[in-house]
């Protein structure tokens, strides 16, 4: 199919900027990169002598893992730049003034829970989007800018 | 070529089609209430997809199926005929499906 037919991008956005921002998603996110990691890491592999339909059944476990975890990965950083781009204001950076360099680490660190898929990196993304989250919550509190 | 590929970008569609979805589409395909549709919004000149919810003579409008995160016709009106590009027939990413 990629040989024949183009890709093409069709938007389904919203164009209004609406003002109303939560950081509940990218905690959700996070926390499920979290789990799934955790998942993958726990799951046992078939024994030596294990039957066909046993290793069918793990890759599929572990593949379905992987995906969520790929997923929420994505979500997690897609949201966390929209955050920073629409509702993080110049002025914020008042109150916070390494935002930029802890929001390019945070998403770095979604790509890479994405790449290594371990516990530990997972970790070190929910540690960092709490930090953001609370960043959120603190500069909110300040915004004249948010609406409910 | 009759078919095209789209990806989506974005949750104006959801849940139905949702960010990164992809999505085969067909220019020549009759269009009906209900149809999801490519159509090129003619302010901007950009492609977006959408429900295509009533047809009154010429005039075409859509909505996106989460309508809480949408602009569409409610916001741009109705488009005409010609802006609809393609309807889309399936999504084959990241899973099989008929788009109804």
């Amino acid at each position: 199919m990629n040989k024949f037919l183009k890709m093409h991008t069709a938007e389904a956005h919203c164009d209004i900027p609406c003002g109303v921002y939560e950081n509940d998603t990218i905690k959700h996110a996070a926390e499920t990169v979290f789990k799934m990691a955790t998942k993958m890491h726990d799951l046992q592999k078939p024994s030596s002598n294990a039957s066909p339909e046993e290793w069918v059944a793990y890759h599929n476990t572990m593949s379905r893992y992987v995906m969520v975890k790929e997923e929420y990965a994505h979500v997690c950083k897609e949201q966390i730049l929209i955050l920073w781009t629409d509702f993080f204001k110049p002025e914020h950076l008042d109150q916070v003034p390494d935002l930029h360099d802890k929001v390019w680490k945070t998403t770095k660190l979604c790509s890479t829970a994405k790449r290594e898929g371990t516990v530990e990196s997972a970790k070190k993304l929910k540690a960092a989007v709490k930090e953001i989250a609370e960043i959120f919550e603190k500069v909110q509190g300040s915004s004249a800018t948010y609406e409910y | 070529m009759c078919l095209q590929r789209y990806k989506i970008t974005g949750y104006s569609m959801a849940p139905s089609l949702r960010e990164g979805a992809r999505v085969v589409t067909c220019v020549h395909w009759p269009l009906q209430l209900g149809d999801v549709v490519i159509c090129r919004l003619p302010a901007s000149g950009r492609e977006t997809v959408k429900r295509l919810v009533r047809i009154s003579g010429d005039d075409y409008y859509l909505e996106g199926d989460n309508l809480a995160m949408s602009t569409d016709s409610r916001h741009f009106g109705p488009l005409s005929k010609t802006d609809i590009l393609s309807r889309v027939l399936f999504q084959y990413f990241p899973v099989f499906q008929c788009v109804v």
